[in-house]
């Protein structure tokens, strides 16, 4: 968790050409998409840029942003997605779009500040293995 | 056409798409996402943001891309409302 006790994750964000660089993301389950991060920390990644898409704020109005192309590392695991630029936000968010890309499914222990994304496979076998009742 | 601002980009995939696809779209592609690229119009549909992309990219790799969820108002939910004042590339 992070100072203000959002459930948070390191991970390393790269574009084609750059070095990778390491950021404290945030994982926001309100959030649909891969990841969300400020525009100016896309610059040095050299992440490549796709256009524009249209998002869906939390009041329920529309607001256009940036898109570019960006592969993130978590544990080893590298996976491609699409990056929303925020022209006016520091933080750096990853959400569900994420963690369907890395197959991993979220756990947080309200009375102990951790967070564990497990993998869904895991998961997945613990369920099956269990009898219905 | 001048496509050298962002807004410009994005309004005038939203305007190619309201024209030339949404109907047909919405009746066929409900709930997909489509690609479209602003210079020539077309459209590129995938059942994720990453598959519309990446399928415009290969066909179009220097285009611009305005990214769109059929059948809904945004290709993407945020938690956050917007602060108009801040957003200094879209207004």
């Amino acid at each position: 968790m992070d100072s203000s006790g959002a459930p948070c994750l390191r991970i390393s964000v790269t574009g084609p050409f750059n070095p990778a660089q390491e950021f404290d993301a945030v994982i926001d389950t309100g959030f649909s998409g891969f990841l969300s991060m400020p525009l100016v920390r896309a610059f040095p990644l050299g992440l490549i840029l796709y256009g524009t898409t249209t998002v869906t704020l939390a009041d329920g109005s529309t607001s256009y942003k940036l898109t570019a192309r960006a592969m993130v590392v978590m544990d080893e695991q590298r996976e491609i997605g699409i990056a929303i630029l925020e022209p006016s936000s520091n933080e750096v968010l990853i959400g569900m779009e994420f963690l369907h890309t890395f197959n991993r499914v979220l756990f947080i222990h309200p009375g102990k500040p951790t967070v564990t994304l497990a993998e869904q496979a895991e998961i997945d076998r613990i369920f099956s293995a269990t009898p219905n009742t | 056409m001048d496509l050298s601002h962002p807004k410009a980009i994005a309004d005038r995939g939203e305007t190619i798409y309201r024209e030339k696809y949404k109907t047909a779209f919405e009746a066929e592609h409900l709930g997909k996402f489509v690609a479209i690229d602003v210079a020539t119009e077309h459209a590129y549909v995938g059942d994720s943001p990453d598959e519309a992309l990446e399928l415009a990219r290969k066909e179009a790799p220097t285009g611009l891309f305005h990214l769109i969820k059929v059948g809904s108002p945004g290709a993407f939910r945020v938690s956050y409302t917007s602060d108009a004042k801040l957003d200094w590339i879209f207004g």
